[in-house]
């Protein structure tokens, strides 16, 4: 019997296949993202993988200098050289100096590279110009000179540590791999005059010499028994960090997924809450003919097992396309390099899997609730799902303990914080989940102190579509409190994300402030130097110089333009090698740069729970314009136009809206201020009121637009329905 | 609109000597399209008087309800005029429409009169206010009075009895004093006691208030309480009575159905 219990709800499942679909949609979208993050995580790795191993196959075995005591570590590549069996021992050194001379002073990397020989890592020959051999000449990377115009002949300057800038030479453009940072390449004796920091010896053998035991008489001849290890070794090594890395990105962006999860949950608890009391009287009848409490419950279950399996092969299935899609889009317009989609069917059938799971979950309350209708219902009209004031004291005395919960964690995180970052971040994580759950618990009891707020005002300005809009919005709190809690949890994580961004830039603010005493700060050798070049300075009557100590200030003069300054400190500063000139002008550019990608991201991140969001307004007031049906049609009937109707749909939209965006709004500025303050970020700690602003109204304006379609669609009910059977 | 009638005018003067407040001319409407077409109204010529209680009877599916959606303006003829007063419903944009049936024309229907999420309150001036015009609020109490509800403005309907809904949804459409009143089975889900007192009510609104209620029943002890019961039959009109009594209803609708057996 319980297959005919199951049967018969599944009978209706098949015969309005449409509303399935609109349950499970925030399913679908939550489930493009995690598969979406699972095909992205696993292509990248794959790509990582080719890309991350870096020690050529040309080396036998490699020296790890971490892995000799300090005083050890001199003339290393001599002391391997004399090895038995050893061809070639050269040192791999690497700078991140400051440079200058070739648009804004950015860090770069400098690394060394023996540039003949089996040891070299330059794939060919230079594209343009003769190898770097002196002690003041480089190559540039291929990208490199792209992105910054370099062509053998061109300076730079570059300023690493305490040590005074050095001026090179470019003498070739060579071809690399160097990932979008900009790159040198120079010898690695330039490298050791330069200081650079030795991260390995690599080492080539002789003909015929096994890796291993000449891995084995390396460390043997080091004094250290694990100074050294072989070429593929080491590769492997290389490998497994790429992996890891993105393993490490994978995570972070997976919490955000399961986020997006969690939000798809709430919306399809209330999903399956709408549609099972729209069936109150099919439930009612099951039970009269004789179907157990248990087996209401498993049929609509089973409902849930379908909904969730549907909407999240959808999802998958979604993914895939976009993922196949992209890559194809990508080659298509010329970009080579792009690797194939790397699928990872197991995986995807996990995601699936979690779907279905989370999807029947979200049931199992609804499930519950209807499995109590009692049979008698099925003789009587049904009411409003979800009607009815909610049980206040309960809630709130609930919500009270996890709010106090959150508080509780709150403190914790800030008192952890100085022990590890990592946990205080995971503590502040773990205080903002019990908050949204105690807004999920508090919701229906908000809404009706929302109603009583916002009621007034929509009433005044929406006048009677508006009425009724709080009116429906009051009529179904524990509905309109899941639409608005899940929305509160999109728009709080983009605004801690806002509180973040903001803190974050005012820091930087703070620190080139500190840096930058005047516009402009030319780093030279020593006082003297710094004197005679501010004398030449000071004879251009468009700056305004100081010299203090190895450094010059200078700062336009009154009235002149900052391109004009720059200009002139160009021509003033050309001739004098190693003077490092940084504009704080081209430093803000690149704080402002990082930001807006870090922006970007965060962004993409939270988008997924915002989308889940806005697509749960949309999903529940489709729903609600369905159940009122009838409703609709009387206020056709007695004169409410097809536009008031519309404007109705919108206005209960735009008060979730507000509703959500208020709540989430303070809550995410709270737990991004209490981020902050975790990190050590506080004293930059700074509220853009102005954007929280600006994302209250956009929230209010997007939930209006996600109410478009049920909206219209509410339009069209006949005034005639009002009189028929729903 | 009808004015208030001096006292002792003659209210059961013959419906032919007075003006119509509402008139169906040839009216046809088809339902469905091809084979599934049913013609639900063949033909209907009809003049409801003003100031009068109209019943329409007839056996199921003869077209009483399809009648009144279209005198109501809730529904769109197939051919043939409806005419409320001088306007021509079928060449009313949906718009117009909507302002008629709001300003000009009230609504009982047989269930699912009220709007749950409003109070009684709430809903009768609810056509007021989808007009943006304050409700005439004297008026109002004095309707609350007559048909006894005033102890119930602040109650939802899931409150009320559904008796006590029906007068909610009967003080909503003599709210704004319309120049008709349709009423669909009025009693169709009330008590034998519950149905009187409302039918009742409906005629002491067109004896007391001048109100043109039109009123579709199968019912014959409710026909009784209009003026006049249309019958109809087959989508067609087959006759009248005139000061109907349940027996005289009850032995037309039995020659109505005696004939039809007959053909
Ligand atoms: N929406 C509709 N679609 C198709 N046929 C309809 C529709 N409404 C009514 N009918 C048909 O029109 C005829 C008249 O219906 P109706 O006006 O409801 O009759 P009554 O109210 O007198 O019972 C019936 O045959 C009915 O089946
Ligand atoms: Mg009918």
């Amino acid at each position: 019997m319980a297959a005919g219990a199951a049967g018969a709800l599944l009978a209706e499942t098949r015969r309005r296949p449409g509303r399935l679909l609109l349950t499970g949609l925030a399913i679908t979208v939550a489930t493009v993202f995690a598969a979406g993050t699972l095909l992205f995580g696993e292509t990248l790795r794959s790509y990582l993988g080719a890309t991350s191993v870096e020690t050529p196959d040309t080396v036998a075995a490699v020296v790890m200098p971490d892995r000799l005591p300090e005083d050890a570590r001199a003339d290393l590549d001599g002391r391997v050289s004399s090895v038995d069996g050893v061809a070639q021992a050269v040192e791999l050194r690497e700078l991140y100096p400051t440079v200058g001379g070739a648009g804004a002073a950015t860090t770069w990397r400098v690394t060394s590279d023996p540039m003949t020989g089996p040891l070299t890592r330059l794939s060919a020959p230079p594209v343009r110009g003769t190898l770097p051999a002196g002690l003041d000449e480089v190559a540039v990377g291929e990208g490199t000179a792209k992105r910054t115009d370099l062509a053998p002949g061109d300076t730079v300057t570059l300023s690493a540590g305490a040590g005074a800038p050095q001026t090179v030479t470019v003498t070739a453009v060579v071809p690399l791999d160097d990932g979008g940072l900009n790159s040198l390449v120079t010898t690695p004796d330039a490298m050791s005059a330069l200081g650079g920091f030795l991260e390995q010896v690599d080492v080539a053998a002789d003909p015929g010499v096994d890796p291993a035991e000449l891995a084995a008489r390396i460390s043997a001849a080091l004094g250290a028994p694990d100074a050294a290890r072989t070429g593929s070794e080491q590769r492997a090594a290389e490998l497994a960090d790429g992996s890891a890395s993105v393993s490490a990105v994978l995570v972070g962006v997976g919490v955000f997924a399961a986020l997006a999860l969690v939000a798809a949950s709430v919306i399809v608890a209330s999903t399956f809450r709408i549609v099972l009391t729209q069936r109150r009287t099919q439930m009612a009848l099951l039970r009269c003919v004789g179907a157990r409490r248990g087996q209401v419950v498993r049929a609509v279950l089973a409902e849930a097992v379908v909904t969730g399996l549907v909407a999240g092969a959808l999802g998958v299935g979604l993914a895939l396309l976009a993922g196949y899609g992209l890559v194809a889009a990508m080659r298509a317009s010329g970009m080579q390099d792009v690797p194939g989609l790397v699928v990872w069917w197991a995986g995807l059938a996990g995601v699936l899997v979690v779907a279905v799971l989370a999807t029947v979950l979200a049931a199992l309350a609804p499930a519950l609730a209807a499995a109590r209708i009692p049979p008698v219902a099925a003789l009587g009209v049904a009411d409003a799902s979800d009607a009815g004031t909610p049980r206040a004291g309960r809630r709130i005395a609930v919500a009270a303990v996890l709010a106090v919960a959150a508080g509780g964690l709150a403190a914790l995180a800030l008192g952890v914080a100085r022990t590890s970052d990592e946990l205080a971040m995971l503590v502040v994580a773990g205080s903002g989940i019990v908050a949204f759950g105690a807004l999920i618990v508090i919701g229906p009891v908000l809404v009706r102190g929302l109603v009583a707020v916002a009621g007034r005002p929509i009433a005044a300005i929406g006048g009677a579509s508006g009425r009724l809009a709080v009116a429906n919005a009051a009529q179904v709190p524990r509905r309109t409190a899941a639409t608005i809690s899940v929305l509160a949890l999109g728009v709080g994580l983009t605004s801690a994300l806002l509180v973040g961004v903001s803190s974050v830039r005012a820091g930087a603010e703070q620190n080139i402030a500190e840096m930058f005493p005047t516009d402009v700060v030319v780093a030279t050798g020593d006082a003297e130097g710094a004197a005679a070049l501010a004398a030449r300075l000071a004879a251009d009557p468009r700056l305004t110089v100081r010299a203090d100590g190895p450094a010059v200030f200078v700062d336009p003069a009154p009235g002149v333009a900052e391109d004009e300054a720059r200009e002139a400190v160009e021509q003033g500063a050309s001739g004098a090698p190693g003077a490092l000139v940084q504009y704080a002008g081209d430093v803000r550019d690149q704080v402002e740069e990082t930001l807006a990608i870090a922006q970007l991201i965060g962004f993409g991140l939270v988008g997924m729970t915002a989308l889940v969001a806005v697509v749960g307004v949309g999903v529940t007031l489709t729903l609600s314009v369905t159940e009122r049906t009838r409703e609709t049609g009387l206020l056709r009937a007695v004169g409410l136009s097809r536009r008031g109707v519309r404007s109705m749909v919108a206005w209960e939209a735009a008060l979730t809206g507000a509703g959500a965006a208020v709540v989430g709004a303070v809550l995410g500025a709270v737990y991004g201020a209490l981020g902050m303050q975790v990190l050590g970020l506080a004293t930059s700690l700074s509220l853009p009121i102005l954007t929280l602003t600006g994302l209250v109204v956009g929230v209010v304006v997007v939930a209006a637009l996600a109410a478009m379609a049920p909206a219209v669609r509410a339009g069209r009910v006949p005034p005639i329905r009002a009189l028929q059977e729903a | 609109m009808t004015g208030p009638l001096p006292p002792g005018a003659d209210l059961r003067a013959p419906s032919r000597h007075l003006r119509p407040a509402i008139r169906a001319v040839d009216l046809v409407k088809v339902h469905g399209r091809g084979d599934a077409a049913v013609r639900a109204l063949d033909g209907v010529d009809l003049a409801v008087p003003a100031a009068r209680f109209t019943a329409i009877m007839g056996p199921s599916g003869s077209g009483k309800s399809t009648l009144l959606h279209l005198l109501a303006g809730l529904d769109n003829a197939t051919s043939g005029q409806v005419l409320l007063g001088d306007t021509e419903l079928g060449a009313c944009s949906d718009a117009q429409l909507t302002a008629l049936r709001r300003d000009r024309i009230g609504f009982v229907f047989q269930a699912f009169n009220l709007l749950p999420q409003l109070t009684a309150a709430q809903n009768i001036e609810l056509p007021a206010r989808l007009a943006g015009r304050r409700p005439d609020r004297a008026w109002r109490d004095t309707l609350v009075g007559l048909l006894g509800i005033g102890d119930r403005l602040t109650h939802r309907p899931t409150q009320l009895s559904g008796g006590q809904q029906q007068r909610v949804a009967v003080a909503r459409a003599l709210l704004g004093r319309p120049e008709v009143v349709f009423a669909d089975e009025p009693t169709g889900n009330l008590d034998t006691a519950s149905g009187h007192e409302l039918l009742h009510l409906l005629r002491t609104s067109v004896r007391e208030l001048g109100q043109t209620v039109v009123m579709v029943t199968h019912d014959p002890v409710a026909a009784s309480f209009a003026d006049e019961v249309v019958l109809l039959r087959d989508g067609r009109v087959a006759g009248s009575v005139p000061d109907p009594r349940p027996d005289s209803v009850l032995s037309a609708l039995s020659a109505l159905s005696g004939a039809r057996a007959g053909i």
